[in-house]
C-alpha cells in the first residue's frame, strides 16, 4: 500500500507574459510520503516555489494533476482550494506575511478560527503552540512589526501549526533570519514533523537542508535527481557528507 | 521639468482606472459648476436684455369700464421718471381655460394681434412651418401653454370667461415679458380684429383699458405701485404690477435651482478633494520604496512634491476641460428645463467667464489640497522610505482581540481593518454623509412640491381658501358675507385683502393682508409671536421685521396710503408669505379704520365643504349674485398652475441630484476599494493561502467599509432633515420667507437610506470580486 501523502503526475506549469510562455515546471511525476520532511533545492529560476504552491493548492497546474491523499486537487475551484488548504495545510512563508494589523495571537487565531469555531479552544491551542515555540507571553499581545524576526517566523510555524495540518509547507523560511533565529525555525520545523506531521521545504541553505530526510533537486522544471538522507540527528556529519556529495553531484 | 513631467504621467498611467475614476469626477463637478454659475449669472441679466429688447413696460394698469381711465393715464403720464407710455384696449377678466389635458386659472385677456404695440409687442415662437393664419378663431397662446401636455399647434383651445365658453384653435404661441409666465398668472391671448370685436361684444363687462409706462429707472416702479395706491382711488382697478414683480416672479425659482445646482457641484467638489487626499496619502504609502529610490538618487522632496500635484493637476486640467465640453451640452438643456418658470426661450452660448471661473477654481482646489496631502513627502528620510516607512506603523492597542470579542470571524476582521484604516473609514463616511445629505435634498424637495403640497402652499402662499372673491363695489359688502355663509357648500367666509393698502411702518413700505377676523385663518403665516386681535396690534411681515429688527412686544408707527394719519401699534407678532418680498404683514378690519375710517371689504376668503366642485360653486355663486364680482378665483386651481410649472423642474432637479449621487457613490467605492485591494494585496494574498474563501474576503472588505457608510448616511440623512428647512428658507429669504415647514418623507428617506446602504454593500462586494480571479499565489508574490 501506497504511502504517499501527495502525487503528481507529468505537472506542468507555464507563465505567459506578453506573448512569450515561460515553462517552469515540465511533466513532474512525483510522490511525497507522509511523514517525510521533503527539502526542495535547486538554482535561482528552477521552479521551486511554483512546485511548492503547485503541490499545496496555492496554485493551478497548467496541465497535469495533482493527487492528495488520492483527491485531485489542481482542478478543484477557488474556494473548494481555500477549503482544501485551511484543512490539510499549513504554510511558513520567507517574508512570514503575519497580518500587520493584528497581534501575534490573532494572526494565529485568524487561521485557527475558520476550522474551529470554539475560540476557547482556538485561543488555548494558539497558545500552547507559541509556548512551545519559546515565544513569551508579552510577545503573544505585540504585533509583527514589534517583534524580531525570528519570532515573528516561529509565530508564522505556530500559525501553520494551528489546525494541525496533514502537511506544513515552508518556502525559504530562513531566508529572512539571521543565523540563530533560523536554527531556531529549523528547529521546530523539524520538531513538528518528528511529531508525525510531513513537511515540504524550499530552501538555497545547505544547513536548512540537512533538517530533512529527502531531497529533491529541481532545475529547469524537472527533478535532476534526488537523495534520501535519513532522519536529521544533530551532529550528524555523515548526513551531512552525503548531501554535500550529492550537491555536487547535481552541480550545485 | 522634463524629469518630473515623467514621473508624473508615469504615476497616472501606473494607476489608470482610478486616474480614469477621478477624472469622471473632476468632470462631473466641473460641468455642475459651469452650469450652476451661468444659470445664476446669467438668468437676471437674460431677463434685463429681453426686457430692453422687448421694450417691456416698467409699470402697467389693467383698468375695468368702471374705472378712472384718463385719470389714471394722466397720474401715469405726469409721474416723475416715466419716459413713454402706451393705451391698449384688451377684453377679459379671471377664468379659466383648458388647452391640452391642462385646465388652469387665471386673468384671461385678449388682445388684438394687429394691432401696433410700442410696449413688449407680441414675439411668436418660432416653430418652423407649423404656425396657422390667424384668422377665423384662431389665436396666439401664451408660449408656456405650447409646452409639456399643454396642447399642439391646430388643436382646440377653450377658455371659460364671465360664463360663457369660447373655442379657439391654437395657431401659434408667443413669449412676453409682462404677461405668459404661470407664476403671475396674467395671459394675454392674440385674436384677429374680428374675433376681438365679437368677444368685447359678447362680454361687455370686461371690457379693459392697459396703461402702461417705462420709467428712466425701472427700480423706481416699487415707488410707483406703493404713490399710486395712495394717490388714485382703486375702484375699478383690476390689477397694476411692474416689470420688477414680472422679473421677480420668473426669476427668483430659476435661481433657486443654480444656487442648488451650485450647492450640489461645491458638495461633488469636497468628495473629489477628499478623494484625492486618500489617493495622495495611499499613493505615498504605495510608492514609499519608489519615494526613498529618488531621494537616494538625488531627486528633492519639492521635485516629488511636483510631480504629485503635476499628476493630479494634469488630470485636473483634462476632467476640468472635458467638464466645461459637457456642461456646454447641458446648459441649454437645463435652460430648456427653466423654460416655464422664465416664459423666455433662453439659449446661452458659451461663457468664457464662467468656464474660466470653473475650471480655475476646481484647478485652484485641487492643486491646494493634493500640495498640502503631498507636503508630509519633505519630512521623509530617504532611508525609512527606502525601509516601506516602517516606522510609521505604530500600533499601540490591539483592538477587538479575537480571543474575547464576540461576532463573526469576517466581521471582527473588518473591524480591526477599520482601526487600522481610520482616516479611510472617516473618509467613507464623509463621502456616504454628503451624498446622503444631497439625496435629503433632492427627495424631499420633490415630496414638498410633487406630492405632499400642503406645507409647501400653507407655509408660502399665505391663507389660502377654495376660493377669493373680489367685489366690485365694498356697498355690495354689507350683507354678502351672512348671504354666502348660508349657502350649504361653504364652511367659512371672511373678509381678506392683500395689497390694496399701502402701510408705511417707521419708514418701510409694506402692502399688508387685512383680515377681518385673525382666528378665523387656516394658513400658516405665524412664524413668531400670534395673530393680532385688538385694533391697535399688527403683525410684522418677516423682512419688515428684519429690517426694522422689531418683533412681538415692540411698537410701531404706522401710516397708510400716505394720508398723513399716524398711529401706534402693538407688534404681536411676525407673519411670512412672499407677497412684497416679504414686506407685507397682517392687520385686522379694526385696526387698519383707525388710519382708514371708510375702510370696507371688497376682497372675502370662501372656504368650502370637503369635496365640493369649486368651479361648480363658483358658477353657482355668479349666477346667485349677479354680476357684482370684480373677480372670482379657484385659489387652488391657480397655486395648481404655479406649482405645475415649478414641479417638472424639481423633478428634473431631483433626478439630476440622485443619479449623480448614485455615480458618486459606485466611483468613490470604485477608488477606495481597488486602493484596498492594492494596499491589501499582500495580506489578502495571506489570508487566501490560509483557508479564506473569496466571498469571505469579499465580505471582510465590504463590511470594512459598512460601519462608515452606515453611519455617513444616517449623519448625513440626519443632517440633511435638520437642515432642510433652514437651506430652503435662506434660499427663499430674497422672497420674504425667513423659516421653512416642509414635511419631511421619514418613510421615504427611509428607505433612501436603507436602499444607499444595501446599493454600497453590493457595489463593495462587485467591485471585490476582482480578487477571485487572482491566485493566492499571485497575491502573495506580486
Amino acid at each position: 500500500m501506497s504511502n504517499a501523502i501527495l502525487t503528481t503526475n507529468k505537472l506542468c506549469k507555464t507563465f505567459s507574459s506578453g506573448g512569450l510562455q515561460q515553462h517552469v515546471l515540465k511533466n513532474l511525476d512525483l510522490e511525497i510520503n507522509k511523514g517525510d520532511f521533503t527539502v526542495i533545492m535547486g538554482p535561482s529560476g528552477a521552479g521551486k516555489s511554483t512546485l511548492l504552491y503547485a503541490l499545496s493548492g496555492m496554485d493551478k497546474p497548467t496541465l497535469g494533476d495533482v493527487y492528495f491523499g488520492g483527491r485531485e486537487i489542481g482542478k478543484l475551484s477557488n474556494d473548494k482550494l481555500a477549503v482544501f488548504r485551511r484543512d490539510n495545510c499549513g504554510f511558513v512563508f520567507q517574508q512570514m506575511y503575519l497580518l500587520d494589523n493584528m497581534s501575534i495571537l490573532d494572526n494565529i487565531m485568524a487561521s485557527g478560527l475558520l476550522v474551529n469555531k470554539n475560540r476557547k479552544a482556538v485561543a488555548k491551542r494558539g497558545k500552547e503552540l507559541l509556548a512551545r515555540l519559546n515565544i513569551d507571553e508579552p510577545t503573544w499581545r505585540k504585533f509583527p512589526a514589534q517583534v524580531s524576526g525570528g519570532e515573528a517566523q516561529r509565530a508564522g510555524i505556530a500559525r501553520a501549526l494551528i489546525n494541525n495540518p496533514k502537511i506544513v509547507f515552508a518556502d525559504e523560511p530562513t531566508g529572512a533570519l539571521n543565523s540563530a533565529n533560523g536554527e531556531a525555525v529549523l528547529d521546530a520545523l523539524t520538531e513538528v514533523n518528528r511529531s508525525g506531521q510531513s513537511v515540504i521545504m524550499v530552501t538555497h541553505d545547505l544547513k536548512s537542508a540537512r533538517r530533512g530526510n529527502r531531497i529533491l533537486y529541481l532545475r529547469d522544471g524537472v527533478i535532476h535527481g534526488e537523495c534520501e538522507l535519513g532522519r536529521y540527528e544533530s551532529g550528524s556529519y555523515e548526513r551531512h557528507d552525503k548531501l554535500n556529495a550529492f550537491l555536487s553531484e547535481m552541480g550545485w | 521639468m522634463r524629469s518630473i513631467y515623467m514621473l508624473a504621467t508615469a504615476n497616472i498611467r501606473k494607476n489608470k482606472s482610478q486616474s480614469v475614476s477621478l477624472l469622471i469626477f473632476v468632470l462631473i463637478a466641473s460641468a455642475l459648476l459651469c452650469v450652476g454659475i451661468v444659470l445664476l449669472t446669467g438668468i437676471n441679466a437674460f431677463f434685463d436684455s429681453k426686457g430692453v429688447e422687448r421694450n417691456a413696460p416698467h409699470i402697467y394698469v389693467l383698468a375695468s369700464q368702471d374705472a378712472d381711465k384718463d385719470g389714471i393715464s394722466r397720474y401715469i403720464k405726469d409721474y416723475p421718471g416715466v419716459t413713454q407710455t402706451e393705451t391698449l384696449e384688451l377684453v377679459g377678466g379671471m377664468g379659466q381655460f383648458t388647452a391640452g389635458s391642462t385646465t388652469s386659472t387665471g386673468y384671461i385677456f385678449f388682445s388684438r394681434a394687429d394691432e401696433k404695440q410700442l410696449m413688449d409687442a407680441p414675439a411668436l415662437i418660432d416653430m418652423g412651418d407649423d404656425n396657422l393664419i390667424l384668422q377665423g378663431d384662431a389665436a396666439y397662446l401664451p408660449g408656456f401653454m405650447l409646452e409639456s401636455d399643454g396642447g399642439k399647434i391646430g388643436e382646440e383651445f377653450q377658455a371659460s370667461l364671465y360664463g360663457a365658453e369660447l373655442n379657439f384653435t391654437i395657431a401659434g404661441a408667443t413669449e412676453e415679458i409682462t404677461f405668459g409666465s404661470p407664476m403671475n398668472t396674467v395671459y394675454r391671448i392674440y385674436v384677429p380684429d374680428e374675433r376681438f370685436d365679437e368677444i368685447a361684444a359678447a362680454m361687455p363687462m370686461g371690457e379693459t383699458t392697459m396703461i402702461s409706462a417705462r420709467l428712466s429707472d425701472y427700480s423706481d416702479a416699487e415707488q410707483f405701485q406703493q404713490d399710486f395706491s395712495s394717490d388714485m382711488p382703486q375702484d375699478g382697478v383690476i390689477l397694476q404690477s411692474s416689470y420688477l414683480l414680472a422679473k421677480q416672479a420668473r426669476t427668483t425659482f430659476p435661481t433657486i435651482v443654480s444656487i442648488l445646482v451650485v450647492a450640489f457641484a461645491v458638495i461633488l467638489l469636497a468628495v473629489s478633494l477628499i478623494i484625492i487626499h486618500f489617493r495622495i496619502v495611499n499613493s505615498i504609502q504605495e510608492s514609499m520604496i519608489n519615494i526613498g529610490t529618488l531621494k537616494a538618487v538625488g531627486y528633492k522632496s519639492s521635485q516629488i512634491v511636483i510631480s504629485m500635484t503635476m499628476q493630479f493637476g494634469l488630470i485636473t486640467l483634462a476632467g476640468g476641460i472635458l467638464g466645461l465640453g459637457v456642461a456646454q451640452v447641458f446648459i441649454p438643456i437645463v435652460a430648456n428645463i427653466l423654460r416655464p418658470q422664465l416664459s423666455l426661450e433662453w439659449v446661452p452660448g458659451f461663457n468664457p467667464g464662467a468656464a474660466a471661473v470653473s475650471l480655475g477654481f476646481m484647478l485652484l482646489t485641487v492643486l491646494l489640497i493634493t500640495y498640502l496631502s503631498s507636503i508630509k513627502i519633505k519630512k521623509l528620510h530617504p532611508l525609512i522610505a527606502l525601509r516601506g516607512g516602517i516606522t510609521t506603523h505604530n500600533f499601540k492597542k490591539n483592538v477587538f482581540p479575537l480571543e474575547k470579542a464576540r461576532g463573526s470571524l469576517s466581521f471582527l476582521l473588518a473591524l480591526k481593518q477599520i482601526f487600522t484604516a481610520k482616516r479611510q473609514a472617516v473618509m467613507m463616511g464623509i463621502i456616504m454623509m454628503a451624498v446622503a445629505v444631497a439625496v435629503v435634498m433632492g427627495l424631499t424637495l420633490h415630496y414638498s412640491m410633487n406630492v405632499n403640497t400642503e406645507g409647501f402652499i400653507r407655509g408660502f402662499f399665505g391663507e389660502v381658501p377654495e376660493v377669493s372673491l373680489v367685489l366690485k363695489d365694498s356697498t355690495y359688502g354689507k350683507d354678502f358675507p351672512e348671504r354666502i355663509a348660508q349657502h350649504p357648500d361653504v364652511r367659512k367666509v371672511f373678509g381678506f385683502e392683500t395689497g390694496t393698502v399701502s402701510l408705511n411702518i417707521d419708514g418701510t413700505d409694506n402692502n399688508p393682508s387685512i383680515v377681518e377676523d385673525c382666528a378665523l385663518m387656516e394658513g400658516n403665516m405665524l412664524i413668531e409671536g400670534q395673530y393680532p386681535v385688538h385694533s391697535n396690534e399688527i403683525a410684522l411681515g418677516s423682512s419688515t421685521a428684519r429690517v426694522l429688527d422689531k418683533g412681538a412686544g415692540d411698537f410701531v408707527m404706522v401710516e397708510a396710503n400716505g394720508n398723513g394719519t399716524e398711529e401706534q401699534y402693538l407688534v404681536t407678532g411676525v407673519v411670512q408669505y412672499t407677497n412684497n418680498v416679504g414686506f407685507n404683514g397682517l392687520i385686522t378690519g379694526d385696526a387698519i379704520r383707525r388710519l382708514l375710517p371708510d375702510y370696507e371689504f371688497y376682497g372675502y376668503n370662501i372656504y368650502l365643504n370637503e369635496d365640493v366642485d369649486i368651479d361648480s360653486f363658483i358658477e353657482d355663486v355668479k349666477a346667485r349674485e349677479g354680476d357684482i364680482f370684480m373677480s372670482t378665483s379657484n385659489t387652488l386651481s391657480m397655486i395648481d398652475v404655479i406649482l405645475s410649472s415649478m414641479s417638472g423642474i424639481v423633478v428634473m432637479v431631483a433626478i439630476g441630484i440622485v443619479a449623480i449621487t448614485l455615480v458618486v457613490v459606485v466611483l468613490a467605492l470604485y477608488m477606495v476599494i481597488k486602493t484596498i485591494v492594492i494596499r491589501r494585496r499582500r495580506e489578502l494574498g495571506t489570508q487566501k493561502a490560509l483557508g479564506y474563501t473569496t466571498l469571505q474576503l469579499m465580505n471582510q472588505i465590504a463590511l470594512n467599509l459598512t460601519p462608515s457608510i452606515l453611519i455617513g448616511i444616517a449623519a448625513g440623512i440626519v443632517i440633511g432633515c435638520v437642515g432642510f428647512n433652514p437651506l430652503v428658507a435662506a434660499m427663499m429669504t430674497g422672497m420674504g420667507i425667513v423659516k421653512a415647514d416642509l414635511p419631511l418623507p421619514m418613510a421615504w428617506l427611509g428607505t433612501a437610506g436603507i436602499a444607499l446602504i444595501l446599493l454600497s454593500y453590493a457595489v463593495s462586494m462587485l467591485i471585490a470580486v476582482r480578487i477571485r480571479k487572482i491566485s493566492a499565489y499571485a497575491l502573495v508574490s506580486e
